[in-house]
Parts: C-alpha cells; structure tokens; sequence
C-alpha cells in the first residue's frame, strides 16, 4: 500500500500531465481586427516614440551641462567657503531685529 | 496586408511601426498570434484568454519603442504574455468577490464528494483530463499571483530556471525560493483537500 506521500506524488504528477496535455487554443476570427482596431484608435507610435526619444536626447544634453555647472560650483564653494543656512535661519529666528548678514 | 512587409524581418517590420506604419503590426500580430495564446491560453480561464491576449498585445505595440533589438522579439513578447497573465490573476485575486474558480457548483460539489471518498487519489489516474485541468486550477487558485505565475513556469511548464526568472523579471535565486515555497503549498492544498474531507466524512 502507498503512503501519503507517493499518493500525492501521483497525483500531483497527474495533474501537472492533464496542464501540459492542454490544446493550445486559437483565436477567433474577429479577435486580430479587434486588436488592429483598438491600435489605430491609439494613433503611430511615431510622435510618442520620437517625442519621447527626443526628450531622452535633451534630458541628456543637459545633464552634460548640469555636470559641469555643478562642478564649477563645488570650485567655487571649495574656494570661498560654505554658507551655512540653517545657522543663519537659526540666527535670524533667534534675534531677528538685530540680525545682519 | 501587403505581401511585400510580410517577407520582412521582425526588426524591419518594428522599424516600421515604430515609424508611424500602425498596420504592419498586423504582420508581428499573424506570426505571433499563436504563441501568445498558448502562453496565454494555459494561464487564465478560456473566457477570458482572448481579452487577455488583445491587453498583451496592445502593451506590447505601446511598449514597442523601449524594445532594445538585444534578443529575439519572440522573447520579448512571450515576457509581456506572461505577465499580462501576472497581473490579470493580481486583478482577479482583488476583485475576490467574484467566483474565484471557473468550476460550476455541480462540479466543484463532485469534486467535494470526490475528496471525500479516501481512494480519490488513485482515482485520480481514471477521472478525465478535464476533471484534472479543473481540480488543478481550484487549488492553483488558493495560491496568490506570483506563486501561480512562477509554479506555472518552473514546475508545470519545466522550463528553466534562467528563463523563468527572465519572463517574470525576478532574480533566480527568488525563483528558485518561491517556486520550492509554492508548491510545496500546492501539495498542502491537495493533501488538505482529502485529509479535511475524509476526517469529516
């Protein structure tokens, strides 16, 4: 007699042959000019496609120049030293009347 | 469709819907059309298989742009089949209140009586295939989205780990992990099934 075990085994093997033993189906005839249809109601991927392409492009552009005013920044904090702004907030709430830059 | 684009290559035929020609993607939608509905088609109930299809296809003419000509379209479209199927089941499984199994009363209450009787598993090896698709997909349906997604691929359809993980966007590793956790759960709802109904009975 079998266990638990080998009968689940059994059965579960079954049942994973009935899965694979499945007719793959077909679609109907109408299906391919229902999908066709809903995609000319979606319009040419071209402007989307192109536009965001082309924003891609500009994002890219600028991150060369964002890079490099970056840098020109870190230059220029390094060469004339930090401006600490919460210390001048907390300067200002502390005595605002008296408060000078 | 004119028979000129349909000797054409996918990459070309993409080539050109990407550039504004909508209805050669009827060509890609002939050549693939059956093997997204086998992926498809093993997934998810018959009556909702071509809804789901026309969603897959639809994602994957929009999505047409972002594909990199790295691998095969093939591939790539079979990736968007099956997760179509993904978050078709994710939707399913919120919407709970709707009758989770596609199993009529009169079947699943045979199915119970079937349980109930101890020798159902050796039975098993002589009820239909039909009978087994059915009793199959109630207890796959206990399961949550991404267990039945990644059971699906490893353990019922054999394919590799590799390639699970690459159709579900997962690391192998975390398949590996979740296909060993699910179906250790699938065999939990099965043995449940008996065990409950037969202690009862």
């Amino acid at each position: 007699m079998k266990g638990r075990p080998q009968m689940l085994d059994e059965l579960e093997k079954r049942l994973f042959s009935a899965y694979r033993a499945q007719e793959d189906p077909t679609p109907g005839p109408l299906w391919r000019e229902s999908v066709m249809g809903d995609l000319r109601r979606l319009g040419p991927l071209a402007i989307e496609g192109n536009g965001a392409a082309a924003f891609g492009r500009l994002a890219w552009r600028f991150s060369e120049a964002a890079v490099f005013v970056a840098l020109i920044l870190l230059v220029y904090m390094l060469s004339n030293g930090f401006v600490d702004y919460q210390d001048l907030a907390m300067q200002y709430l502390a005595n605002p009347i008296d408060f000078i830059i | 469709m004119g028979g000129s684009v349909s000797n054409l290559s996918d990459e070309e035929i993409i080539h050109r819907v990407i550039g504004g020609d909508v209805d050669a993607f009827e060509h890609l939608l002939e050549r693939y059309e059956t093997r997204v509905f086998g992926i498809i088609g093993r997934r998810v109930p018959r009556t909702d298989l071509e809804e789901v299809a026309h969603d897959a296809f639809v994602r994957a003419y929009i999505s047409l742009p972002t594909y990199e000509r790295k691998g095969e379209f093939r591939s790539w479209l079979s990736k968007i089949a099956v997760r179509a199927c993904y978050d078709y089941w994710r939707e399913r499984y919120k919407r709970r209140e709707q009758p989770m199994s596609s199993l009529s009363e009169e079947q699943l209450k045979r199915l119970d009586r079937r349980a109930a009787d101890q020798s159902m598993r050796a039975d098993a090896g002589r009820a239909s295939s039909r009978e087994a698709r059915d009793l199959l997909e109630w207890a796959m349906e206990k399961l949550s989205a991404e267990d039945r997604a990644v059971l699906e691929l490893v353990y019922l359809e054999e394919r590799p780990v590799k390639e699970a993980a690459e159709l579900l966007g997962w690391s192998s590793v975390n398949v590996k992990v979740r296909a060993y956790r699910s179906r250790k759960k699938l065999r939990a709802i099965l043995d449940g099934l008996t065990a409950e109904k037969g202690g009862t009975s």
